[in-house]
């Protein structure tokens, strides 16, 4: 391995923190998903902390160890196209790395569509519910769900979720 | 000259130890001129220790103190399905340790799982240092399923430890198979890996290109395998006794033993004849002798080539790939040699499958080509994108999980989140890590959990803390809080319970029976 290559693995550590997943893996916003895998495998080629076998270079190591983990994190990100729509639209407003908060709202969003409830003021007891019980607040999480099975008697996800804090 | 690098493929059944010596792999044939080595532990009562093949060969006279398949039962807590049902098919007795670990007893002492296979790997050790004249190996690349869990994972290079190895690498079999086939000096291609071992499947895809080996996606079952097939014929001879003698030989110990010994003879002979004779007397009590034919036996292990091949369709879909774009089909673990399975695999995939390395030691030899690899400094080497199998998770509310790490995303890999507390004053957070494909925290592998702590004193949603998931190049993986306020940070390995400590890898090194040879 020259002096070249280590001076340049250095250099490109020292930066990764100021580069966007696109300018790391050397592409277009428009990237196929081919050319997305194409920019990983070269990079990976190149940075693969196996390239530097039994080498003594603690700090050689490090740098390719970080270069290669954050590659395969824009890899992941950019290859699944609901990462990759979050991502270009959190790099609009200048976060370089995905923000996966925005990732998880969306998916909790989705699943806020299964909870149980069909009245508006069920579901909206039973989040106050389930609220109260993360703060802790077990008598405040019965008393809201209660309401929610006034609302719906029947409900089974209410009802399971009244015996669970009655429960402890 | 670098000491040179074992490859070792650790096997439910059976272990088999390579080397690459003058850029080429040999397989070390054991101290009985055997390529295979059982994984047999037996425990004699005079205090000795057989290992291998001759620990095998008197699992009928002593089958309660001869340990088999512990495999299938590393890295996992005593209350799972598998190490349950082990408990009704093994004749070894499985105890719980004071964390749920599994161990085993034998006489006073209760063995870790860990002990067995470090056993079994110094044995392999052994054979290599006689046969390459020196006692300075001790590199050693092991393998594991690839669909092996953190714990699985961790429990295997412990293992190593224990037998006085240090494991450069946990690879996982199926890439082994791919880079002893080589496919990498050519063009790109793509290559399915269809792995049935002793005791578990595995389907791989895989591509190929000059340097470099990727794999596209991996899938399996920790649950089938070759002693499944064993299994079924138990049940099926145990069934035929039990209607001509009116008693369950599968009650007693010693006949249960005899006839998972019987029932994996026949099934080896049935892939040569159409039909094999099996004297039963010894386990029946009166002379009884039936015939199973491969047709009866094919009949059998219908459902579990099914399941096999269902697989293999879903992992298909994952690697976003059909069978009409794959190139080649490796055949991996002896479970592969029965015809029913290549036949299976021949209609699938519709073409013939390479075996053109013998499937039961084609994993060590591609071990033992990728220890050479990482050990040589100088070469362009053979770059390996592998990648996690199962979605590493973060504890939510609810008994929820988190995904933080998708399944199939290369490793190796990290990814930060940022949490913030969610009451006043909040000393501690608690981090628990799972694996596993489910929403749901029960229906995950629990990996480990610590509290992060303490923190910063401040209203609720104030502090923020960073916690950031690693999975490093053999699939173990770490995690490390930062407490963003104070900057503080703690790094703990996510440990279960059932995982060993430093300490506990290091005595149980230096109290390991030696083996009698």
């Amino acid at each position: 391995m020259s002096a070249d290559w280590r001076t340049a693995v250095l250099r490109v550590a020292q930066r990764l923190d100021q580069l966007n997943y696109f300018q790391l893996l050397n592409l277009k916003q428009d990237a196929s998903g081919t050319e997305i895998r194409g920019g990983f495998r070269r990079l990976a080629q190149h940075y693969h902390p196996d390239r530097l076998g039994g080498m003594d270079d603690p700090e050689l190591h490090q740098a390719v160890s970080a270069i290669y983990r954050r590659i395969t994190e824009a890899y992941s990100t950019l290859r699944n196209p609901i990462t990759k729509a979050a991502y270009i639209e959190g790099l609009e407003g200048g976060e370089l790395r995905l923000d996966t908060g925005k990732v998880r709202s969306r998916s909790l969003a989705r699943k806020k569509a299964e909870e149980p409830g069909k009245t508006e003021a069920g579901k909206r007891h039973y989040q106050a519910a389930l609220a109260a019980l993360e703060k802790g607040d077990l008598r405040a999480a019965k008393s809201e769900i209660r309401s929610a099975l006034l609302f719906e008697r029947d409900e089974p996800g209410f009802q399971a979720l009244l015996k669970r804090i009655e429960s402890g | 000259m670098s000491p040179p690098v074992l490859g070792i493929d650790l096997g439910t059944s059976n272990s088999v130890v390579s080397v690459v010596e003058a850029n080429r792999p040999t397989v070390i044939a054991n101290q009985d001129g055997e390529l295979t080595t059982a994984s047999c532990v037996a425990f004699l009562p005079n205090g000795s220790v057989l290992v291998g093949n001759p620990a095998r060969a008197g699992i009928g006279q002593r089958p309660e103190r001869t340990v088999r398949s512990s495999k299938r039962l590393v890295g996992r807590t005593s209350s799972s399905a598998e190490v349950q049902k082990a408990q009704e098919e093994m004749s070894f007795n499985i105890l719980s340790g004071a964390h749920g670990d599994v161990r085993v007893q034998i006489d006073q002492r209760a063995y870790r799982l860990e002990e067995i296979a470090a056993m079994i790997l110094r044995e392999l050790a052994h054979s290599a240092a006689s046969y390459l004249g020196t006692t300075s190996v001790t590199k050693a690349v092991i393998t594991v399923p690839a669909y092996f869990n953190d714990n699985q994972r961790e429990a295997t290079r412990n293992a190593a430890m224990i037998a006085g190895l240090e494991p450069l690498r946990i690879l996982n079999e199926p890439t082994a198979a791919a880079l002893a086939y080589g496919y990498g000096d050519q063009e790109a291609k793509r290559v399915a890996v269809y792995d049935f071992g002793g005791g578990t499947f595995d389907l791989s895809v895989l591509e190929m290109g000059a340097g470099v080996l990727e794999v596209l996606a991996t899938g399996g079952d920790t649950y089938l395998g070759g002693d499944d097939m064993d299994g079924v014929i138990v049940d099926d001879l145990a069934e035929k006794i039990l209607n001509k003698t009116g008693r369950d030989p599968r009650q007693d110990p010693a006949a249960r033993a005899v006839l998972w010994d019987l029932a994996e003879t026949s099934k080896r002979e049935l892939s040569e004849h159409d039909t094999v004779e099996i004297d039963l007397e010894v386990v029946a009590g009166i002379p009884m002798v039936y015939g199973l034919t491969r047709n009866r036996f094919d009949q059998l292990i219908e459902p579990l080539i099914q399941r096999s091949i269902e697989i293999c369709d879903s992992v298909l879909k994952e690697a976003k790939t059909g069978t009409h774009l794959i190139d080649g089909v490796v055949l991996v673990g002896g479970s592969t040699r029965v015809p029913a399975v290549r036949e299976a695999v021949r209609r699938f995939f519709r073409r013939e499958p390479d075996t053109g390395i013998d499937p039961d030691l084609v994993v060590s030899v591609g071990a033992a080509i990728y220890g050479a690899s990482l050990n040589d400094q100088s070469q362009a080497q053979q770059i390996l994108l592998d990648v996690t199998p199962l979605t590493l998770r973060l504890g939510t509310v609810q008994r929820f999980t988190e995904a933080i790490i998708e399944k199939n995303a290369p490793i190796p890999t990290e990814r930060t989140r940022t949490f913030v507390t969610s009451r006043d004053h909040q000393e501690f957070v608690a981090i628990r890590v799972f694996q596993g494909e489910s929403d749901l925290q029960a229906d995950n592998t629990l990996l480990g959990e610590f509290a992060f702590g303490p923190l910063t004193l401040a209203p609720r949603g104030q502090v923020e803390i960073d916690v950031t998931f690693e999975i490093d190049p053999n699939g173990l993986v770490r995690v490390t809080a930062t407490d963003c306020q104070t900057g503080r940070a703690a790094s703990a390995n996510v440990r279960l319970s059932v995982k060993m400590n430093d300490q506990s890898v290091a005595e149980a090194s230096a109290s390991l029976p030696g083996t009698a040879r």
